[in-house]
Formats: structure tokens, C-alpha cells, sequence
């Protein structure tokens, strides 16, 4: 009984806490989600807004130099002329149409820078890379590439520029790193191009570069909590900035490749790992108080269903507990109403035969009523105890025939009364462990539906048999019998055939409280089908003590 | 044959005393378990009713120190608890019966016969010994009479009121010898207490009451039973 509350209860709070922490971790997952969304799209218009710093400035590179391209003269006396005036170009090459060099040309006399140029620079005129990029139109460093972020992901830019350029950026990789030449196609299909000085570019570029990072529109702290990377193709920093300093080898959380010229460069964003973490924080903390304030109210409404409950209960037994206290008191005056009527009887019988008529019916009057009463806080007191599960058996070694013989006995001046003849065919009475009490009160409960519900007349049939493991006894009526549709429901408590005020009284406990008692000794009550009124048959199973005996 | 009463409730106690004694029992009673007690040590009874709810002491008190010193005196209970602990407690105490009240003289009465069968056996007694009466046989220790078949109980007078006119069969006795064999010599009873108990009891075994064949009346001098 105290079991299914507690399942209840369990129910009632775990349950809904279970779900809800389940939610809450997913909410969590998913925001954590969102916001390293958040992050690497914040930080990839970040970089995007580098590159474009960097395109402008090969842009504005380029043009400079496409017009020093056009004064590059033929002769080379004029070109070495030219380079002097020209400190960021480094060198100049001038390739025919075919690839094939024009200048420096190896034939002629040539200074040291020309020299090491052409030591340098030997497979990219073997190759004539020159007029091949000219032909393709490799990259003019205007174009943007296309930034496309993933989880640290890795973004490729396209080279692919538009056929017709007359101009272009080309990239050499020689020793350590990469050297930009621009290009620029003559007239005559002859290709002049301007080897950058290295050093140069690259000051002039990382001068352009932002020392921090603007502030952005959102939430996110981008110039405080990060570090930006310029990253040459070797894979070494070649230029940071940013305050946040990040351990060494720390991934990206977001990388891009530079735009050409530079595609092989890239552009890293690093924040510090526990950045997401401390921004979702935030979500687990308003989580766990969530859960929290629903645990507290969950606990609060249970234990106030559950004193409710338990004040229920309480009263409910408390109500029991006095029905059974009055009971017990009603019991000790009714034990002297009987058993001085019970005297008075006698003394009745001893009297002349003449007087006793009119004050002996009387009396059997009292006699009845008080057994009826008795019967009635009887069963009372059983239903008590069987609401209370507290029904227990006290077998003992009885002859089922004299307790049917008593009960009858006891029933026989009301059965007289209402011209019912009983008619007892005993075959059980050899004794088996049963409790007396209890088999007692079963017949005394189906005696009394006859009283109440068959009393016009007739013949009160009981028989009793004895099989190997079991006593049957069989109590059937000659009264209106039982409607079949009724036959189950009025085992159970409370239950009537009818109700009507003009009935027979009852409480409608006595059959229910007959199935019980039978069920403990391992049998049953049962409706039997009957050639006149209503028929049941009570099983009684003998118990082990029987059998070992 | 003697019985110690205790009981708090003064009118269910005489009633019973009144029960037992119309039964053929002397009665010793006793309102509280201390007196019980006392009375127990004093009189010595064949067996014993006991209240469970009594001063002084509980019945089931009461019950324990008889054990101690006779643990084979048959005990009854009489409670209003029919609750099954008490129960319980009381068989584990070796209790013998049970009587729950509210309970009718029939049945006070069928539980009496049954633990004095009881005492008659743990006596020695054999519950087949029998004696004829006319067509009438009676077995003393089991308190019943067997005629063609059909059985009639007797209370232990009756079979005590049989017993002695059967021993003096043909012989006449006279009302005070019948008395004080069966009522004992300090019971003074009216003068016609036997004459309706020999009314009752030839009721239920004179085949016809009205013309008596086992008990027969000697006007002016008392009752006679002669073998056939």
C-alpha cells in the first residue's frame, strides 16, 4: 500500500527532472554548437577583411609597376638604368614570345645581380614559366577568393584570372620562400617582368597590415581575445598581431588561403580554447539553476501531494481505527443482551408450557436480533482488517459438518420464522486444519443473504464433501437468485443487487468479505448454477499441516 | 469438576458463572487477574476462562504464570479483541480455545463441552466406555448419548445425573442424594432447580417425555432408573 505512492512520487519528480536535464544538456551541446558557429563566422569576415587589406595593396603594388613595365626600355644599359630608379624592383626579365630570354641575356656582359639572378632563376626561364603565365593569365591579385570556413578548416583560393590580361602576378618559388614577378605583355608578344624585391613587398605589405583588429558589431571581444596570423607557404609566421598570445601549435579556429598573388600564404585566426567554453558557460550556469528552481518546485509540489496523501490516508485509518474501537466497546453489551436472553430462553423453556408462548417468541425476537447485530460488527471488524490487509488465518484441526451444524443451529429460529426449512447433507466430517472463525463467518454471511434475500419459504439446501485436498460446501437457496449479469460484481465490496430503499438492508460486504476468507485457506467462493434460487460454492483447500499429518 | 472465572465485566461474569454452573461446573470467579491468581492457588480448577482485558493483570499475564507451574491446565480466552494478533499471542501462550465475544450461550457452552472431553481424556479416560440405558447409550467422557444412530449432547450434569442412576439402577434416590452428587454439598438450590433439569434433560433423551422409560419419577420420593 505505501509502495505505489512512493512509484508515484518517483514518477511524479524524477521523471520530469530526468527530462529536463537531458534537454538541458542537449540545449547546452547545440548552443555550444551555435556559438562555435558564431565564432568562426565572426573571425572568417575577419579575415576576409585582411585579404581584401592585402589584394588592395598588390592592387595598388601592381599598378606602380605596370607603369614602370611600360618604361622598361630594350637595350640593357637603359633596364639597369630603370632598376636603379626603381628600388622595389629587384630585377628585370624580358622573355620573347616563344619563352626564350631576351634579357639578362647570358651572351652579354652582365653584372654580379644579373648573374645571381640568372643562377637563381634558372629552371624559371628553363621552364619559361614567364610566357606561359602570360598565356594562361595567372592571377593578377585582384580577384578575392571564395572563403569558405569549416571546423579549422582550410580555404583554398582560385587562381583562375580572365584569359585576355595583357598583366599579371607570377609567383616563383625559389629557396625559401616565394617571389612575386609582375608581368606584362608587349605588343610584339615579348613578356617584360619585374621581380619584386622580397623584402620590400613584404614590409610594405605587413606595413599595410592592421597592428589590431577593428572592433566588430558583435558580442564577441574579437581584438582582445585573439591572434591573427599571416602564414607563408612554408608554414612559418611570417607576421602576427592580435593581444591574445597562443600557446605554440595551437589550431586555427579559423584559416584561409591568402588571394593571389600570395595563394599559397594563409590567413589564421587563433582564440583561446576556453573562449566558446567561457561564453557557453554562461547557458550551463542559467541550466543548472533552471534545473534547480524546477527540482526545488517539483519537491515541493510533491511533498505537498504526498501530505495530502498521507493526510488522506491518516484520516482514512483513523476513521477505520474508530469504527473498529466502537465496534470493540458495542461488543461487551451485546455479549450481555445475548447471553442473558440467551438465559432468559432457558428459563422460559423451564416455565409451564401454557405460558411460555407469547414471551418465548419475543424473546427468540431478541435472541435473533442481537446474533444479527453480532454478525454485523463481525464483519465490520473483518472488512477493517481485510482494508488493512490483515487478514491472517489461525488453523486449527475442525470438523467442517459441526461447523456447519453450530452455524445452522444458530440460524435455525430465524430460518424458522420465514418457514425456510434447512436441509444439511454432511459428508466432510472428518476434521482438517481450517480456521474455525473464518469458515464459520463465510457460512454465516451466505446464511444471512438468504435471511435477507430469499425469505419467502422454501428449503435452505447446504451440503459439504471432502475430496483429497479440499472441503466443498455448497449453500443454495430457493429465493429469486442472482442475475447473471450481477453474478461477478457482488464479490465485490459495497456492491448490491439492488439498492433500492425498499429492499432487504445490507451493507454489501459479506460476500466480498466470504471470497477473502476462502481465498486464504486456498479456495474460493463461487456462483454455481442452481435449479431454483441462488447456489455458492465454497472450496476449502486442507493445508500442509493436514497433508503431513 | 471445578472452573476459575475471570472476568472484569460483572454481568458477563455471572452470566457465565450462571452458564457454567447450569452445565454441572463448580465456579470460582474472579473480577481481576490478581485474584485470579489467588484464587488459582487456592482452589486448584480443572481449567480456566480468562478475560484478556482485565486489572491488575491481563489475562495473557495471567495465563503465563498458570503455565509456569501447570502447563496442562486447559485455558480459554473470552475477548472483544478477535483480532488475530491476540490470537497469536494467545495459542503461542497455549492457550486452548478462544471464545470472541459477543458470543451466545450455545456457543460458550459447545466450547466448555469440548475442552471438558479434553481434560476427561488427558485423565485417562476412554472416550469409548459406555453404558447402556434402555436403548439409550451414553459416553461419559465424550458428554454425548448415542441413540439409533442419532447423537445428543449432554452436558457434563447430565451425564453425571445418568451415571448414578445407572450405578444404582433399580434403586430409588432421593432428590438431596441426586443433588449433592451432581450440584455438590454447599449449592443450595429451590426445590424445583432438579426437577426441571430432569424435565430438560428427559426432553432430549426420552424417546417420549411424557411416559419416561430411562428416568422414571417416584412420586414422594425422588427418581429411579431400572435396567431392562
Amino acid at each position: 500500500m505505501r509502495v505505489k505512492p512512493l512509484i508515484l512520487l518517483i514518477l511524479i519528480v524524477v521523471l520530469p527532472l530526468a527530462a529536463l536535464m537531458w534537454l538541458g544538456v542537449r540545449v547546452v551541446r547545440d548552443d555550444k554548437a551555435n556559438l562555435q558557429q558564431k565564432f568562426e563566422d565572426v573571425f572568417a569576415v575577419q579575415i576576409r577583411d585582411i585579404d581584401r587589406v592585402i589584394s588592395r595593396h598588390f592592387e595598388t603594388l601592381s599598378t606602380e609597376l605596370s607603369a614602370t613595365a611600360r618604361r622598361v626600355p630594350d637595350h640593357p644599359d637603359g633596364i639597369r638604368a630603370l632598376l636603379r630608379k626603381s628600388p622595389q624592383v629587384r630585377q628585370i626579365i624580358i622573355v620573347d614570345i616563344e619563352g626564350a630570354l631576351l634579357h639578362p641575356d647570358p651572351a652579354t656582359e652582365l653584372n654580379l645581380s644579373e648573374r645571381e639572378f640568372l643562377h637563381e632563376a634558372q629552371e624559371l626561364i628553363r621552364d619559361r614559366d614567364l610566357i606561359r603565365a602570360s598565356r594562361t593569365g595567372s592571377g593578377d591579385g585582384q580577384r578575392l577568393p571564395a572563403v569558405a570556413v569549416g571546423q579549422r578548416g582550410q580555404v583554398e583560393a582560385s587562381p583562375s584570372n580572365p584569359p585576355s590580361a595583357s598583366e599579371g602576378w607570377h609567383a616563383w618559388y625559389w629557396g625559401r620562400g616565394v617571389h612575386l614577378i609582375f608581368w606584362q605583355r608587349r605588343a610584339n608578344g615579348s613578356v617584360v617582368g619585374l621581380l619584386v624585391e622580397r623584402g620590400r613587398w613584404m614590409a610594405d605589405l605587413i606595413a599595410a597590415l592592421p597592428e589590431t583588429v577593428g572592433q566588430n558589431q558583435t558580442e564577441i571581444p574579437v581584438a582582445s581575445t585573439s591572434r591573427f596570423r599571416l602564414v607563408d607557404s612554408m608554414g612559418s609566421s611570417v607576421y602576427e598581431w592580435g593581444e591574445f598570445e597562443p600557446p605554440d601549435e595551437s589550431a586555427p579556429l579559423v584559416e584561409s588561403a591568402v588571394s593571389a598573388p600570395l595563394a599559397s600564404w594563409r590567413l589564421q585566426a587563433v582564440v583561446p580554447e576556453n573562449l566558446i567554453a567561457a561564453q557557453s558557460s554562461g547557458m550551463v550556469f542559467q541550466l543548472v539553476t533552471g534545473i534547480v528552481a524546477a527540482t526545488v518546485a517539483l519537491s515541493m509540489l510533491a511533498a505537498f501531494f504526498w501530505r495530502e496523501y498521507s493526510r488522506e490516508v491518516r484520516q482514512a485509518s483513523q476513521r477505520v481505527s474508530f469504527v473498529n474501537q466502537v465496534s470493540h466497546e458495542l461488543k461487551t453489551p451485546l455479549t450481555n443482551i445475548r447471553m442473558y436472553a440467551d438465559l432468559l430462553a432457558d428459563d422460559l423453556d423451564n416455565l409451564d408450557d401454557e405460558s411460555d408462548g407469547k414471551a418465548a417468541g419475543r424473546l427468540r425476537v431478541i435472541v435473533s436480533e442481537s446474533q444479527r447485530l453480532s454478525r454485523l460488527i463481525s464483519n465490520v471488524l473483518t472488512f477493517g482488517r481485510q482494508q488493512r490487509e490483515a487478514l491472517v488465518l489461525r488453523r486449527r484441526e475442525a470438523s467442517v459438518d459441526e461447523l456447519v451444524r453450530r452455524v445452522a443451529e444458530q440460524f435455525a429460529p430465524t430460518l424458522e420464522r420465514l418457514k425456510i426449512t434447512t436441509e444439511l447433507t454432511l459428508d466432510a466430517a472428518q476434521p482438517i486444519f481450517v480456521d474455525e472463525d473464518a469458515v464459520e463467518q463465510i457460512l454465516v454471511n451466505l446464511i444471512s443473504n438468504v435471511e435477507k434475500y430469499a425469505a419467502d419459504g422454501g428449503v435452505l439446501k447446504i451440503s459439504t464433501s471432502l475430496a483429497a485436498t479440499s472441503v466443498m460446501i455448497t449453500v443454495t437457496d430457493a429465493g429469486p437468485g442472482i442475475p447473471a449479469a450481477m453474478q461477478r460484481a457482488v464479490f465485490e465490496p459495497f456492491v448490491r443487487v439492488s439498492s433500492r430503499l425498499e429492499d432487504a438492508a445490507g451493507t454489501g460486504i459479506g460476500l466480498s468479505i466470504a471470497r477473502d476468507l476462502a481465498r486464504l485457506h486456498g479456495g474460493d467462493v463461487r456462483m454455481v448454477d442452481s435449479a431454483t434460487g441462488a447456489s455458492f460454492c465454497v472450496e476449502l483447500r486442507a493445508s500442509e499441516e493436514d497433508r503431513d499429518s | 469438576m471445578k472452573v476459575l472465572l475471570a472476568e472484569d465485566d460483572d454481568l458477563t461474569r455471572q452470566g457465565l458463572a450462571e452458564v457454567l454452573a447450569a452445565e454441572g461446573y463448580q465456579v470460582v470467579q474472579a473480577a481481576d487477574g490478581a485474584t485470579a491468581l489467588k484464587h488459582f492457588a487456592a482452589e486448584v480448577p480443572d481449567f480456566v476462562c480468562l478475560d484478556i482485558m482485565m486489572p491488575e493483570r491481563s489475562g495473557y499475564d495471567v495465563c503465563r504464570s498458570i503455565r509456569s507451574t501447570h502447563p496442562n491446565i486447559p485455558i480459554i480466552f473470552i475477548s472483544a479483541k478477535s483480532e488475530e494478533i491476540d490470537k497469536v499471542v494467545g495459542f503461542e501462550l497455549g492457550a486452548d480455545d478462544f471464545i470472541v465475544k459477543p458470543f451466545g450461550v450455545r456457543e460458550v457452552v459447545a466450547r466448555i463441552r469440548a475442552v471438558t472431553r479434553r481434560c476427561h481424556v488427558a485423565r485417562g479416560a476412554n472416550p469409548a466406555d459406555s453404558f447402556l440405558m434402555s436403548d439409550l447409550e451414553v459416553f461419559p467422557a465424550e458428554l454425548r448419548a448415542v441413540r439409533g444412530g442419532q447423537t445428543i449432547e449432554l452436558s457434563l450434569r447430565d451425564v453425571q445425573i445418568l451415571e448414578l442412576l445407572h450405578r444404582n439402577a433399580g434403586r430409588v434416590l432421593d432428590r438431596n442424594t441426586i443433588f449433592n452428587h451432581s450440584w455438590g454439598e454447599d449449592y443450595f438450590p429451590n426445590s424445583r432447580t432438579l426437577d426441571q433439569h430432569i424435565s430438560q434433560l428427559r426432553k432430549r433423551i426420552e424417546v417420549d417425555a411424557k411416559s419416561p422409560r430411562i428416568i422414571r419419577t417416584v412420586h414422594g420420593a425422588g427418581y429411579r432408573y431400572e435396567a431392562e
